[in-house]
């Protein structure tokens, strides 16, 4: 009994869903189909015919159409020029329900102006009845999902941001470990192309040259002379025989100089001058002029006998047949 | 007038000679120890206070007994306790019944050479009584301020072991020491001969050598020993390297060091150096003789951090290292 109530309903919607007049205004709804699976989506059609030149307003669309039927979404007013010169003006509402049952879906009312603004009239659309079934449970299957979930399509363009950022982090590492090991180790963090290294003899003699040139002791200045002189030498020591002879007083300097193969002559000479350098320096001797000169001469010739032999001749023995 | 410097080196010649009749005559009682006989004669010439440091048996207190009865003057042993009082040192005003007036009891402070035993056991106070005599020169009993005799030498000691209810030296007092000698164990060698001199019954007694107007005089002589600049700008490189490692590229040491050399050090270590040389025979200072004092003067004037002390690191380790890294002049 229930049932054949629902299908006289149906009949009598069916028979109404024509297009409804109102003046020279029609309107009209349908539904893709009246009868869906709980959850599943329909569109509702709303179509509108008017003159050109009547101002007609679209209905107010709810949340809910009915107590039963969620609105999803719905599309923008589609207005298309018939051939008579009218409007035709048609939308559609996506919608759902998730209960079952029949469920009437009411007019939608279009208004219009009549005489002025301030008078309107409306026409609606007519009613619908949508079905809503459930979905047959296979109690075998046990519960599976009504769809399966919609995978997203890949696209390179999502992940290009996170390469970007992987790539800056490993850089970012990379220079990290590169600066610390690098400090680790006392190294310039940057390092730049070394310049060939000058050998200490050929230093030594440019700036025993240079001193010669100044002419110092001849001028009176002989504790500058003194001063320069020994510098020249221990640093030209400390570079060629790898000990601090800056750092050292004479005493400690003969001392390594004694353990080194050198003549013992030479060594000799090098603690008298280094003596009488400290006499000049520290206790204001004045050395004879001949004393000085011979100061230099030993500077020369110290430099000369110990700085390191060159191994061009062996190397041109050996290229040689 | 500046003397001319052979002038001075015939004068050292001739003033020094002492210095060779002092050894020997310590010589006699003490064996080996040269460093510290060394340290003796630079304090009792450069008119600076010395602080000696070391295990107990390693003959301090004897070589300060037997300079003092090497050179003619007062010498007054002072065994520094917990109980000690700035009166028992510095004297006291007494009142006297008979008279009905206060009278000056003079301390055992009045003396040329004064032997401090184990100074580090006695309260602050005390020692504070003591150094305060050493900086001034002259004791206020009552109203009125009393000299000190000249020469006046302290001579302390200390024992670095034992430091249960001793009452170390602050820095600011350790300051007025000139010299801070640590002695060390005799060799094998010299421990032969203390023992062989220890068990035979002769016992060697030393000579008075020299008198107080003997020192006043060498003291003269040593002040006029000269100082070139280069050696006083070693002396100051060496100073501002203890307390700005950092700019003598010894950046490692910057957060060892809690407070470098004071301008007493300088000083300190300059005077040291020309008595050094006057030992030597010169009249003239040479880098040698910087180097020779530095320890002894700069040790007890650098402080260390916790991190130096949890690195295991000495005020010797970092003089050493800053002798290493100073160009000498």
């Amino acid at each position: 009994m229930k049932h054949f109530k629902i299908y006289i309903t149906l009949f009598l919607l069916m028979l109404t869903s024509s297009r409804l007049w109102s003046q020279d205004i029609s309107v009209s709804a349908s539904l893709d189909t009246n009868m869906i699976l709980i959850g599943a989506q329909t569109n509702i059609r709303l179509q509108m015919i008017q003159p050109k030149a009547k101002t007609v307003y679209l209905p107010m669309i709810t949340d809910k159409i009915g107590d039963k039927v969620d609105m999803l979404s719905f599309s923008e007013p589609d207005t298309t020029v018939l051939s008579d010169g009218r409007l035709q003006i048609s939308m559609s509402i996506l919608i759902t329900s998730f209960d079952t049952g029949y469920f009437a879906i009411p007019p939608f009312e279009y208004k219009y102006n009549v005489l002025n603004d301030s008078v309107y009239s409306s026409v609606n659309t007519n009613a619908l009845l949508l079905g809503v079934f459930p979905l047959k449970v296979d109690m075998k299957k046990g519960i599976t999902d009504i769809k399966p979930i919609i995978e997203e399509p890949f696209s390179i363009k999502e992940i290009i941001p996170y390469i970007i950022i992987a790539l800056i982090v490993i850089v970012l590492l990379i220079v990290g470990i590169y600066v610390y090991k690098r400090i680790k180790n006392h190294k310039p963090i940057i390092s730049l192309p070394k310049k060939p290294k000058i050998p200490p003899h050929i230093i030594a003699k440019k700036n025993l040259d240079l001193l010669s040139d100044k002419k110092l002791w001849q001028n009176g200045f002989v504790k500058e002379f003194y001063s320069e002189l020994t510098e020249i030498i221990r640093s030209y020591m400390e570079d060629r025989f790898k000990f601090g002879a800056m750092e050292m007083i004479t005493e400690d300097i003969i001392a390594n100089l004694s353990k080194l193969e050198l003549e013992k002559e030479l060594v000799n000479e090098t603690s008298k001058v280094l003596e009488l350098s400290d006499f000049v320096k520290f206790a204001k001797v004045q050395p004879l002029a001949d004393q000085n000169s011979q100061a230099l001469k030993w500077a020369y010739n110290f430099v000369e006998k110990t700085k390191p032999i060159e191994k061009l001749n062996d190397k041109k023995e050996e290229v040689e047949p | 007038m500046e003397m001319d410097i052979k002038e001075l080196n015939d004068l050292i010649q001739k003033e020094s000679s002492f210095v060779d009749l002092i050894n020997i005559e310590m010589g006699k009682v003490i064996v080996g120890q040269k460093h510290m006989v060394e340290r003796l004669l630079i304090g009792l010439l450069s008119d600076g206070h010395i602080l000696l440091e070391g295990v107990p048996g390693l003959a301090k207190t004897l070589a300060i007994n037997s300079l003092a009865k090497a050179v003619n003057v007062d010498f007054s042993r002072i065994q520094f306790t917990p109980d000690l009082l700035p009166a028992d040192l510095l004297g006291t005003m007494i009142y006297s019944q008979k008279k009905e007036t206060f009278e000056t009891r003079k301390g055992p402070v009045f003396a040329n050479f004064i032997l401090a035993d184990e100074i580090n056991r006695a309260p602050a106070k005390v020692q504070s009584a003591l150094l305060e005599a050493m900086q001034e020169r002259q004791v206020t009993l009552g109203d009125v301020t009393y000299d000190l005799p000249k020469p006046f030498l302290v001579l302390a000691t200390q024992n670095p072991i034992e430091q249960e209810g001793t009452y170390p030296l602050p820095e600011a007092q350790v300051d007025r020491f000139m010299l801070k000698v640590v002695i060390d164990y005799p060799t094998k060698e010299e421990e032969k001969s203390i023992l062989r001199s220890q068990i035979t019954n002769t016992k060697p007694e030393n000579q008075k050598i020299l008198n107080a107007e003997d020192i006043i005089r060498a003291r003269e002589v040593v002040r006029k020993v000269y100082v070139d600049e280069k050696i006083e700008n070693y002396i100051t490189d060496i100073v501002f390297a203890s307390r700005y490692p950092e700019k003598y590229g010894l950046d490692k040491f910057k957060n060892f060091i809690s407070f470098g050399g004071s301008p007493r050090a300088s000083i300190s270590m300059a005077l040291a150096a020309k008595a050094y040389a006057f030992i030597k025979r010169r009249g003239y200072v040479i880098p040698e003789d910087v180097r020779a004092v530095c320890a002894d003067v700069m040790r007890h004037r650098i402080g260390l951090t916790y991190e130096a002390e949890a690195e295991n690191i000495s005020t010797v380790d970092i003089i050493s290292e800053i002798l290493n890294t100073v160009e000498v002049p």
